[in-house]
């Protein structure tokens, strides 16, 4: 059995790298990346799970940092937006200006840098559905998926 | 953030799960299961304090099971997976009916099972087909269907864990899946209906509207009475008895219509209406009141 009884430092994989951290076992992920490690493309939104401005990948897999404990992803592989390095969903959304003020913009990248991984050929319903995990306050979701489709059509 | 200290421990194995349980109470701590956090981590916030231990239970192995071809699911599945993977049309659609899909990618199986939300979709299926739940906990394991474990919620003796679920045969067929929200993004459901014909009968399960998922065999009965036959919009006498119907079987579920800030009681019940008789249509034996 793992045990966090108190605050512990734990080795967490972020971005291919072994990083060495204090975590308090009520860490958040999101906390941990910010606060810790200085990796601030992860944004704090609402803290709920339901914006998505906190989307990074556990092992690959799109998940909200903002409830993931630290202590709980501390055997997985964390990717954040600074771990993508010119993706070409980051060149897609530039080139199709997804974005206007840019604070969900790290959160849609890792949900749809995942969806074109794993699902590369998802159709329009498949798609949306992944991106409704994200909210863009700005309201941009049309230049966003235009985006998600350069890339799918670049990859065809 | 959770503010107040805590422990997080992470057993390897059932009976480690049980032990921490049970010297976290020994020790007077306010303990809980964990899963995938998306309801504990973000509920800290507004209920600080509320526990003092949490025990995750994602690394033992036999709550990690998946296994389409018996039809059964450990409590430890992510909810994405078992929409995507289960090959259970209505167990499928009930998992990805829940919250968006990042917060699936997260939110484990036992764990919405469980929810003090009132919604645990995941549930209506298992209510459906009258699902095996095997659970395990201090006074040791026992199996036993969702019918005799569940009245508003699993009832669970103290220290008790949902292990894995275990569908039967009859859920390898799809049905009806019909989610009602407010807002047509993500949205918790003001009415969910699962719909089925098993071994030939009607039944139906409903989230969202009562505060907790129900099924009602009484109302099951009166849902399958009646004209045996398909309508048109014209045939207006039929429509009727069908709306008619609905809302009697609607009104033979002895549970409260539920009311919040999303929709009154009156609201929730002409929505519950409205999706038996889509129910209804699509499984058959009853009108497809859109067609001309």
């Amino acid at each position: 059995m793992t045990e966090y009884r108190e605050e512990r430092r734990i080795e967490l994989t972020v971005n291919g790298e072994k990083r060495s951290v204090m975590i308090r076992p009520g860490d958040t992920l999101l906390l941990v990346l910010r606060r810790t490690l200085g990796l601030t493309g992860t944004k704090l939104g609402c803290e709920n799970g339901d914006c998505g401005a906190c989307t990074v990948q556990r092992d690959g897999v799109p998940v909200k940092s903002c409830y993931t404990l630290a202590a709980d992803v501390a055997s997985a592989e964390i990717t954040t937006v600074e771990g993508l390095r010119d993706a070409p969903v980051q060149r897609a959304f530039v080139e199709e200006n997804g974005f206007q003020c840019g604070f969900c913009t790290p959160g849609f990248i890792m949900n749809a840098e995942a969806l074109v991984r794993t699902v590369p050929e998802a159709d329009d319903a498949t798609l949306r559905e992944w991106l409704e995990s994200n909210i863009c306050r700005c309201t941009g979701y049309e230049t966003i998926e235009n985006a998600v489709k350069r890339v799918q059509r670049s990859e065809d | 953030m959770i503010a107040n200290p805590i422990e997080f421990l992470q057993p390897d194995t059932i009976d480690e799960a049980i032990g921490a349980w049970q010297e976290a109470k020994s020790d007077g701590r306010r303990v809980w299961y964990f899963g995938g956090g998306t309801e504990l981590v973000t509920g800290a916030r507004e209920r600080a304090g509320e526990f003092d231990t949490l025990i995750d239970l994602k690394r033992i192995p036999e709550l990690s099971e998946f296994d389409p071809a018996a039809r059964r699911f450990g409590a430890a599945t992510r909810l994405s997976r078992l929409a995507d993977e289960c090959g259970l049309p209505l167990v499928a659609k009930a998992a990805a009916g829940v919250a968006d899909r990042t917060v699936r990618n997260s939110i484990t199986l036992g764990g919405n099972l469980c929810s003090r939300l009132p919604y645990r979709e995941t549930m209506l299926p298992l209510l459906l087909f009258d699902a095996t739940i095997t659970l395990v906990g201090p006074s040791g394991r026992r199996t036993d269907t969702v019918g005799s474990l569940y009245a508003k919620r699993l009832e669970l003796l103290p220290g008790e864990f949902v292990v894995s679920v275990e569908l039967p045969e009859a859920a390898t067929t799809d049905g009806f899946y019909q989610r009602r929200t407010r807002d047509p993004r993500v949205d918790y459901p003001l009415v969910t209906l699962c719909m089925a014909r098993v071994d030939g009968d009607l039944r139906f399960a409903v989230g969202g509207a009562f505060g907790y998922p129900v099924r009602c065999p009484e109302a099951e009965a009166v849902m399958s009475e009646g004209p045996r036959r398909n309508a048109t919009r014209r045939d207006r006498e039929l429509a009727e008895a069908v709306r008619v119907r609905a809302q009697a079987a609607c009104d033979a579920i002895p549970d409260r219509l539920w009311a919040d800030m999303r929709a009154s009681a009156e609201y929730r019940r002409e929505l519950l209406v409205l999706a038996l008789m889509d129910g209804l249509a699509h499984c058959g034996g009853l009108p497809h009141l859109e067609d001309e």
